[in-house]
C-alpha cells in the first residue's frame, strides 16, 4: 500500500565548495514533501539530481520506482517539474508557450490548462516578459498540472509571492493529491508554508540531511520540551547543529 | 463542515479538528448517522495536510465519536445519553485539570483552588 514514488539512498555530490552528503528519504505516494533548509543548504541540487539535471556521485535515486537515466523521456512525461526559475521566453505569448510546452506531452490537456488560467486569471494573450512575478509562478504551476503529471516536484514555488497567491497555490496542492494517487516534493526555506500542508518534512542543513519523518511527529517529539515549538525552531536547531 | 485550523494556535492542528468534531457531536449539533468528509476533502477544505485529517479521524474513532465504514465514508456514531454525558465530563475535567496543574505550580493551597473554582462558577470578578 505504502508505494514510494521518490527513493533517496545514500545520495551525494561533489562540486568546487560545495558537498552534498549521503542524502536519503523517501516519499510515499499520495502526500505531500516539503524540503526545507536555510538558502545554499543543497535543496535544489537535491531537486536537480533527482530530475537527472545533474547525476550524482554516488547513491541510488529511484523516482515512480524506476530510475531516471534508464528511462528518462516517460519518466519525464509523469512528473510536473517547476524549477526555481521560470525558464520562459519572455517575448512570446502565454499562449504560444502552452503549445510549446504542451507539445511535449502526450498527456496534454488543453480545457484543463484553459481551466486552471482561467482560475488564476491569467491572459493567454499577455507576453511573458509582462507578466508579474506571481502570474509567472501561476502559470508555471497551470504547465505543470496540465498534463495530469503523478508526481509534482517544485523548487521554492511560493518564493516571492504575495501570502494570498501562497495559499491559493498551497491549496492546490492539497486539490492535487486529494485522489491519493498523486504526489508532491517542494522545496521553500519559508517554514509557515509547510505548517499546513506537508505530510513529511525533510530538513536540509549544510549539504546533509538533518531530519526527515512524518511532521505531526517530529513536532510531537520537539513539543515534549517545548510545548509551542514549530518548524521554525526545529529548522534553527538543526541550522545550529543541535538534535 | 465548518470548522477552522490556525497553525498559530499552539495547539496541534489534528487536535484542534477534534476539538470541534467533539464538541460538535456532544452538543447534539452533528447527529448519528450524519457524513463527514473524507480525509483527503477535508485536509483540501481546511488547507491541512492529509496525515493532520488522518490522525484527527482516528482519534475521534477510537473515543467512539465517528465511525468509518469501508467503502461508504465516515459518519457520527450512535451514542447513547449515558456516554455523551461521560465524554462531556471527560472533556471539562481536562480543562479544570489544567487549572489545578497552573495553581500548585504557583504554590496555591487547595482550599483556595477550590475557591477560585466557586468564583470562576459565579463569574465573580474579584481577585485574591
Amino acid at each position: 500500500m505504502s508505494e514510494n514514488v521518490l527513493t533517496l539512498d545514500g545520495v551525494g555530490k561533489s562540486y568546487s565548495g560545495f558537498d552534498l552528503r549521503n542524502v536519503s528519504f523517501v516519499l510515499p505516494r499520495g502526500y505531500i514533501m516539503g524540503l526545507v533548509g536555510p538558502n545554499g543548504a543543497g535543496k535544489t541540487t537535491t531537486i536537480r539530481l533527482i530530475m537527472d539535471l545533474a547525476r550524482p556521485d554516488s547513491g541510488r535515486i529511484a523516482v515512480l520506482g524506476q530510475h531516471m537515466a534508464e528511462n528518462q523521456i516517460e519518466l519525464k512525461r509523469k512528473i510536473g517539474y517547476v524549477p526555481e526559475n521560470h525558464e520562459f521566453y519572455s517575448d512570446m505569448t502565454v499562449g504560444w508557450t502552452a503549445q510549446f510546452v504542451g507539445r511535449q506531452y502526450p498527456t496534454w490537456d488543453e480545457a484543463r490548462f484553459c481551466e486552471l488560467l482561467h482560475r488564476y486569471n491569467v491572459d493567454t494573450r499577455k507576453k511573458i516578459g509582462a507578466l508579474s512575478k506571481g502570474t509567472k509562478a501561476k502559470l508555471a504551476m497551470a504547465l505543470a498540472l496540465a498534463h495530469h503529471p503523478e508526481l509534482l516536484i517544485l523548487d521554492e514555488p511560493t518564493s516571492g509571492l504575495d501570502p494570498v497567491v501562497r495559499r491559493e497555490l498551497l491549496s492546490d496542492l492539497l486539490e492535487f493529491v486529494a485522489d491519493g494517487d498523486r504526489s508532491v516534493l517542494f522545496s521553500t526555506h519559508i517554514t509557515s508554508d509547510l505548517e499546513r500542508v506537508a505530510d513529511y518534512i525533510t530538513f536540509i542543513v549544510d549539504g546533509r540531511v538533518a531530519a526527515s519523518d512524518e511532521r505531526e511527529a517530529m513536532l510531537e517529539r520537539a513539543r515534549a520540551s517545548n510545548p509551542a515549538a514549530s518548524i521554525e525552531d526545529l529548522l534553527w536547531t538543526y541550522a545550529r547543529g543541535g538534535r | 463542515m465548518d470548522i477552522t485550523v490556525s497553525p498559530n494556535n499552539p495547539v496541534p492542528l489534528y487536535q484542534q479538528i477534534v476539538q470541534q468534531v467533539r464538541a460538535r457531536v456532544l452538543t447534539g449539533e452533528l447527529r448519528a448517522g450524519d457524513p463527514l468528509p473524507s480525509m483527503r476533502q477535508l485536509a483540501s477544505q481546511l488547507i491541512a495536510s492529509v496525515i493532520t485529517t488522518k490522525r484527527a479521524y482516528s482519534e475521534l474513532e477510537a473515543e467512539g465519536l465517528i465511525v468509518t465504514r469501508a467503502g461508504l465514508g465516515t459518519f457520527v456514531a450512535a451514542l447513547d445519553a449515558e456516554t455523551v454525558t461521560r465524554l462531556k465530563k471527560e472533556v471539562v475535567m481536562e480543562h479544570l485539570e489544567e487549572g489545578v496543574r497552573v495553581a500548585r505550580q504557583l504554590e496555591l493551597v487547595d482550599e483556595e483552588i477550590s475557591r477560585l473554582f466557586r468564583q470562576a462558577l459565579d463569574g465573580s470578578e474579584k481577585r485574591v
